[in-house]
């Protein structure tokens, strides 16, 4: 009986797990045909090879540490959409709903912008950034193992506009 | 017997297609132009001489670019490249995909890296391969102090060049004799 409620306390923890990753990718799929976007995806491979490269200071170290430990990037992202706000509140209340934890919130005259994290045994292995404009709206996923304090350096390196707000947001103080 | 082996030598060498996948799409359907850069060619173009540019290339070895026109097979022509790149041993890491254009980023990850990239366009497909390494780390730097015009846009020059060549080519067709 024991083993019976272990393997079902197991089946409902991948379902769970299965569900929240599936949050992320189900905002791909939906979009996925809609010619008014742009998708990306980049696979650990990419980071991966980085690590080739011989970091020539203590601050090259860092990105390149912090690139090492990626698994993935998954960009979606529209300019001009009419209902840019209706998809922001959409995609916030979906992914909120699967175990993602807010972890910064920026808003002004021009857009929304919300940062939402996934830990595990105070790991961080997803961000998320959802960003929503009065015609635009971003969807980017990064996952791996993801270090907040070189976050905004790595952003820098990616070109990932809105990312640097996170520079003020040290790994230990996000909860 | 001696003979023999070196035949089955010659045929064994002369046999295998040892030409890479790009390469051997290249010079199987003969593209009209090519473009090859190397470092000392971006250095180049680099007019002022930024330092992260010339240090984001430092480890770059041969850069190479070719254009194909979209026509009826070259959908085919190119998912065959797409196949035999995989098959060649690169793994697909990166794509792209919006209304103008679609792109797919390919690694193969050797003693010094080769990237290839397809970019469908709405005219042409775009073949870029770039063997060695781009040292990602400068790039913070280099957005931040990018200046388009303190670099020579190498591909315009030539683009010119072959414009130039092709309305001279058009006004002696048209002289009378």
């Amino acid at each position: 009986m024991k083993k019976i409620s272990a393997i079902i306390i197991v089946l409902f923890i991948s379902v769970g797990s299965y569900a929240q990753n599936n949050a992320i990718a189900q905002l791909f799929d939906q979009y996925y045909e809609d010619e008014n976007f742009t998708k990306v995806s980049v696979s650990s491979k990419m980071f991966e090879l980085f690590t080739k490269i011989e970091p020539g200071d203590e601050d090259e170290k860092e990105i390149l540490d912090a690139i090492s430990k990626l698994k993935g990037l998954k960009v979606l992202a529209a300019d001009s959409v009419q209902d840019s706000r209706k998809m922001f509140n959409e995609a916030v209340s979906k992914v909120s709903s699967n175990g993602y934890e807010e972890l910064m919130e920026v808003k002004d005259a021009e857009e929304d912008m919300k940062f939402m994290i996934k830990e595990d045994k105070d790991v961080i292995n997803e961000l998320v950034m959802i960003v929503g404009g009065k015609r635009h709206f971003v969807l980017i996923s990064l996952y791996g193992i993801i270090d907040l304090k070189n976050i905004s350096k790595l952003s820098k390196s990616m070109n990932i506009k809105g990312m640097e707000y996170l520079k003020n947001v040290d790994g230990k103080d996000h909860k | 017997m001696k003979n023999l082996i070196i035949l089955l030598f010659a045929l064994l060498i002369f046999g295998c297609d040892t030409r890479d996948s790009i390469t051997r799409f290249s010079e199987d359907n003969h593209m009209d132009r090519e473009y090859y850069v190397y470092p000392s060619t971006l250095r180049m173009i680099n007019l002022e001489q930024n330092e992260d540019f010339n240090e984001l290339i430092e480890d770059l070895v041969k850069g190479r670019y070719f254009s194909i026109e979209k026509k009826a097979e070259s959908k085919e022509l190119i998912d065959g490249l797409r196949a035999d790149l995989v098959e060649e041993g690169f793994e697909e890491v990166m794509t792209f995909h919006n209304s103008k254009a679609d792109a797919g980023v390919y690694i193969l990850d050797a003693r010094a890296p080769r990237i290839a990239a397809i970019i469908e366009l709405e005219n042409e497909y775009n073949v870029i391969d770039v063997e060695g390494m781009l040292n990602v780390t400068k790039i913070p730097q280099l957005l931040e102090n990018f200046d388009d015009e303190k670099f020579l846009n190498i591909i315009d020059i030539t683009q010119r060049d072959k414009n130039k060549h092709r309305v001279e080519q058009h006004t002696q067709n048209k002289q009378p004799d």
